[in-house]
């Protein structure tokens, strides 16, 4: 069977960066560590809250585990599809190259996604996987396979969401040239997802799941494996993510109207 | 005279930079709040459901303090001169440090000084919102003293560890992932995710003997009122010593850094 003409440049592109990144195993390994370090944070502060006798309301210590894994996962994984998005267009833009890219028989975001495949993001990765992992054999409780799908259903949601974010961060590139914080503000929002949302109360709850469905990255995608979803909420967390989607591509057809190789 | 026309001619450049990039400016406004908000949310949800009124040394209102606090002794210790030491050094043009008439350590030193004072400007918005958020407090002027004080040492503390730190940029062809792991390991052990109360006791004794603590957590209990003036008098003689031993362990490092420089680019 051939795969699609996308995904092969990009497994192409991986291999590449494979080979690259070996020629210096250590920066590399560095560079694993230190993103393991920063996301091994979360997990410490939730272990120290319950090491130290206290809970998050209705959410005991292994579930809190698998939401965290959860969030660091979906985090990782959309750092190796649209994360590149966000990272070169800024600097292609801003030095001009973002021009060969127009004349090249490929869309301009596809070739930004498959320009690097962020393999040294891929702690995030890794950790998550471990988390899950871990929390499931610890909870030990039987898997029901309806609930698992809908877990990994929400979890492709919660990805496909943080990817629109990077879009948007992308597009907005070619209006502010230059300026990494665009890329920060999309991507540090994105902790309001890393615990329960039922810590927000009413208000934030119904924020981070129909405004902007922070939800998605851990809580909605948990609660689903617990079997503690509203059903009524499966139709609007699909359609909320479209709409996401959808206007981080409007967004990005228009913003690439505008662009005028500054320094190319 | 000399002097002070030196200082404000670094205010002015300070200025000059902080005007080019606002809309960052603005945005860090906008996410330090928010930070401080999951922070808020996330332990008035603990509370709620605790038994304990007062949690390893704190009320509501005071861990609420504690991560408010937090942010403006963050804001204002920030410091990135181990990047800019990495990116010079790698693109090549670090050699303008060399041929500046002033010491790099001195330069670098004051334009992070002016930095700590226009970051002030993060605070409006965090400063609103702690309005709301923050149940009442009492404070005495003595504590508040006491906490610039400590704070002005966070800054020298942080600054110069970091300073020692950008200088492996002169060994090592990157530097990001040293600078991430030393950050980690930063942020937990000075106590900016979790205060150093909520540790398991051998952790709180290994933190003793690390700095970390000195440049966020001990300013914040210095406001709170947790140490008694004699106590404070003592955590800021140790501020000192980790001030001057950083200091010193630069000024060493750096003589034999800058000689491995090889103008790359220039």
């Amino acid at each position: 069977m051939k795969l699609p003409k996308t995904l092969r440049v990009y497994l192409i592109s991986g291999k590449m960066d494979i080979a690259a990144w070996m020629e210096y195993r250590v920066n590399f390994l560095l560079y694993l560590i230190a993103g393991a370090v920063m996301r091994l944070l979360t997990p410490i502060v939730v272990y120290l809250i319950y090491y130290n006798g206290l809970t998050f309301p209705g959410w005991d210590f292994y579930q809190v585990f698998f939401l965290v894994g959860t969030f660091t996962f979906v985090r990782g994984f959309s750092s190796f599809i649209t994360s590149s998005v966000a990272w070169w267009s800024n600097e292609m833009i801003h030095n001009g190259t973002f021009d060969k890219l127009l004349i090249r028989p490929m869309s301009p975001m596809k070739q930004l996604i498959i320009r690097e495949t962020e393999l040294d993001e891929s702690s995030g990765l890794i950790l998550g996987i471990i988390l899950v992992i871990f929390s499931l054999y610890k909870m030990d409780v039987p898997i029901d396979a309806y609930n698992f799908a809908l877990y990994v259903w929400f979890m492709i949601l919660g990805i496909v969401f943080i990817s629109s974010f990077d879009i948007l961060s992308g597009a907005l590139n070619f209006i502010f040239v230059k300026t990494d914080s665009i890329k920060d503000l999309f991507w540090e929002s994105s902790m309001f997802g890393k615990y329960p949302l039922t810590i927000y109360g009413v208000i934030g709850h119904a924020i981070f799941t129909f405004a902007i469905p922070f939800g998605l990255l851990a809580f909605y995608p948990a609660e689903a494996f617990f079997g503690r979803m509203e059903s009524t909420l499966f139709v609007q967390l699909n359609l909320i993510t479209l709409a996401f989607l959808s206007v981080s591509l409007v967004m990005w057809k228009y913003a690439m109207t505008r662009y005028t190789s500054v320094g190319g | 005279m000399g002097l002070v026309r030196t200082l404000l001619g670094f205010a002015k450049i300070q200025f000059s930079e902080e005007n080019v990039y606002r809309l960052d400016s603005f945005i860090w406004m906008l996410l330090v709040p928010a930070f401080f908000l999951v922070e808020y949310f996330l332990w008035r949800a603990i509370f709620s459901v605790s038994t304990q009124e007062i949690i390893r040394g704190f009320t509501f209102s005071g861990i609420v303090i504690y991560f408010f606090l937090s942010h403006i002794v963050q804001a204002v210790t920030s410091c990135r001169v181990d990047s800019e030491i990495s990116r010079s050094v790698k693109n090549g043009k670090f050699i303008k440090h060399l041929v500046r008439p002033i010491n790099f350590l001195t330069y670098s030193f004051i334009r992070n000084c002016w930095r700590a004072v226009f970051r002030v400007k993060f605070l409006p918005i965090l400063l609103i919102i702690g309005y709301f958020t923050i149940p009442s407090f009492e404070y005495t002027s003595l504590n508040l003293l006491f906490f610039i004080i400590t704070v002005i040492f966070a800054i020298t503390i942080r600054f110069s560890f970091t300073f020692l730190f950008g200088l492996i940029s002169f060994w090592t062809k990157e530097y990001w992932g040293i600078k991430s792991i030393r950050q980690g390991i930063h942020m937990f052990f000075a106590g900016s995710v979790i205060p150093l109360t909520f540790f398991p006791s051998s952790l709180q004794t290994i933190s003793k003997y690390m700095p970390f603590q000195y440049m966020l957590y001990v300013p914040i209990q210095t406001f709170l009122g947790t140490y008694s003036t004699v106590e404070v008098m003592n955590l800021i003689l140790v501020q000192v010593i980790w001030t001057a031993a950083f200091f010193g362990m630069s000024l060493l490092v750096w003589k034999k850094a800058h000689t491995r420089f090889m103008g790359v680019g220039v």
